[in-house]
């Protein structure tokens, strides 16, 4: 399948500190694609290199085949973009948005955006410097919707909503992009929202890169496994074995895409004292947590 | 596409505009009702010979309303650009992005351009009125560097806003600031200057180019 996004061996440094080194991962044409990871671990500085507002220090980030750092306006035109905390330009109002906007785009609908806007029971005279956070985060949705891009990069779009204008967006966005074709690459904090929401999906850590892979084939293989142990002060590092390592007070988790026998043997290996050893079910973000640690 | 830039920079600097428009008809029209005030007090003949022999500069009170005017349009115009990085939200928008820049600036720089043609007139003709037109023309030559000053710290203050580090920010403070404060300088200037002054002062309408080469390059 044809790659709308693709990201060769990006590295990027701020100063002397490095981000992450060689990431790599493409996007498909029509994927949901998410790309998650603890504060400070690189997804906006990945988003801002994406939209050319960033130089990666080494490596090269293709979107619909053209270096994202040189991006034509007709490619612009097909990218719709969310900055994190729903920015948009808030000394305009509803109607003064949408009429300026509607001049760039040619594939301009405006209807989704008045459909949204009615839903927020304001006048089109109101100011979008005075709306709330939830508001303003239609207003942005409403925007993206009405343009009409080929792909939908939405940076942390959960940033200040509550529960419901979450679900909210995530609704109309599904709703809005269904059966054509739209590819959408999504960064979240809030990892539970998005469990039934995402195809493909790269984990990062600090550095690095934890889990490149689809959604669904993340949540069944990505296991968790409790166990007790009399030695309270146990350590078990990280390795490709073993992802993630957690005791308190002798009751320890083990985070590991390895089945149960894999893991009987690994702690009969290592002589590891253990008892009630079984598979903890784990919902999106346990495993998120799991997989990226709690510190 | 550029109607479209003129409308959303009209949105930002429209109610600031409108309020430096008026005010310089005023700070113009108190400047007249003080020459007419010293005219009636000590006679034309005797305020008219201050004027020619003594250098007098009746306009000397708006000297620096012209860069105030170009300082307050380019931060009303760019903070919220460079506010939670607006400037995102422009840079993306499909169009090259030098090409938004320099015609953001343009737009900018044609409503100070309008504003100081507005201003001049007024000042001619009043000057005019009141004086022969050889000093009404004297008048609007002298005042052309504060003009040409309060145009290069727009497009300077503009530049200094889109440039994202302090490092960079400062050299640029000191240069314009530098390079403006020559304009207030020379009561006597030549036309040769002046015309070096225009040439060299045009290049500030390009900086901000280079402000939005660093902003994409290595954006915070």
């Amino acid at each position: 399948m044809e790659n709308v996004v693709e990201v060769k061996n990006l590295t990027h440094y701020y100063g002397k500190k490095l981000v992450y080194e060689n990431l790599n991962f493409n996007i498909k044409k029509g994927s949901i694609f998410g790309l998650l990871g603890k504060n400070g671990t690189g997804k906006t500085t990945t988003i801002n290199i994406l939209n050319g507002y960033l130089k990666p220090t080494s490596g090269q980030c293709l979107m619909f085949g053209e270096d994202s750092y040189r991006l034509s306006p007709e490619t612009k035109a097909r990218v719709g973009f969310l900055i994190e905390g729903h920015i948009q330009y808030n000394f305009m109002t509803i109607k003064q948005i949408e009429k300026f906007y509607s001049a760039f785009y040619p594939k301009w609908k405006k209807e989704p955006y008045f459909e949204l806007m009615a839903k927020l029971q304001v006048t089109e005279d109101q100011k979008i410097a005075k709306m709330s956070c939830g508001q303003r985060s239609q207003v942005a949705l409403g925007l993206l919707l009405a343009q009409d891009p080929d792909i939908l990069i939405l940076d942390d779009y959960s940033m200040g909503l509550d529960a419901g204008y979450r679900r909210l967006f995530l609704d109309y966005l599904l709703e809005y992009t269904k059966g054509d074709s739209k590819t959408i690459f999504i960064t979240s904090h809030i990892i539970q929202d998005l469990e039934n929401f995402l195809e493909d999906c790269v984990i990062m850590d600090y550095r690095s890169v934890l889990v490149s892979m689809p959604m669904k084939k993340f949540q069944q293989e990505f296991k968790q496994y409790r166990f007790t142990t009399p030695v309270h002060n146990l350590t078990i590092k990280k390795n490709e074995f073993i992802k993630n390592f957690e005791i308190i007070r002798g009751k320890a988790s083990l985070f590991t895409f390895a089945d149960k026998t894999e893991v009987e043997n690994f702690l009969t290996k290592e002589s590891i004292p253990y008892s009630d050893l079984s598979q903890v079910s784990m919902t999106l973000e346990d495993a998120f947590i799991g997989i990226t640690g709690k510190y | 596409m550029f109607k479209a830039l003129v409308y959303k920079e009209w949105l930002k600097v429209r109610w600031t505009y409108i309020s430096l428009s008026l005010i310089s008809m005023l700070a113009i029209l108190y400047i007249f009702l003080n020459v007419s005030h010293g005219i009636e007090l000590n006679g034309s003949v005797a305020f008219w010979s201050f004027v020619i022999y003594k250098k007098y500069m009746f306009t000397a009170d708006i000297t620096y309303l012209p860069f105030i005017i170009g300082v307050v349009i380019a931060l009303v115009q760019f903070y919220p650009e460079i506010n939670s990085g607006r400037l995102k939200l422009t840079l993306h928008l499909p169009m090259k992005e030098n090409k938004i820049l320099l015609q953001t600036v343009l737009i900018g720089g044609g409503l100070i351009l309008f504003l100081t043609a507005f201003n001049l007139l007024l000042i001619g003709v009043f000057s005019a009125s009141y004086f022969p037109v050889e000093v009404a023309k004297n008048t609007l030559l002298t005042l052309i560097p504060a003009y040409l000053a309060g145009l290069i710290a727009y497009f300077a203050v503009s530049a200094i806003m889109v440039e994202p580090i302090w490092s960079r920010r400062i050299p640029m403070i000191i240069f314009f600031a530098g390079f403006v404060s020559v304009l207030f300088g020379f009561g006597d200037y030549t036309s040769t200057l002046l015309l070096f002054y225009l040439i060299t002062g045009s290049f500030a309408v390009v900086t901000i180019i280079l402000s939005g080469f660093y902003f994409k390059r290595g954006i915070k």
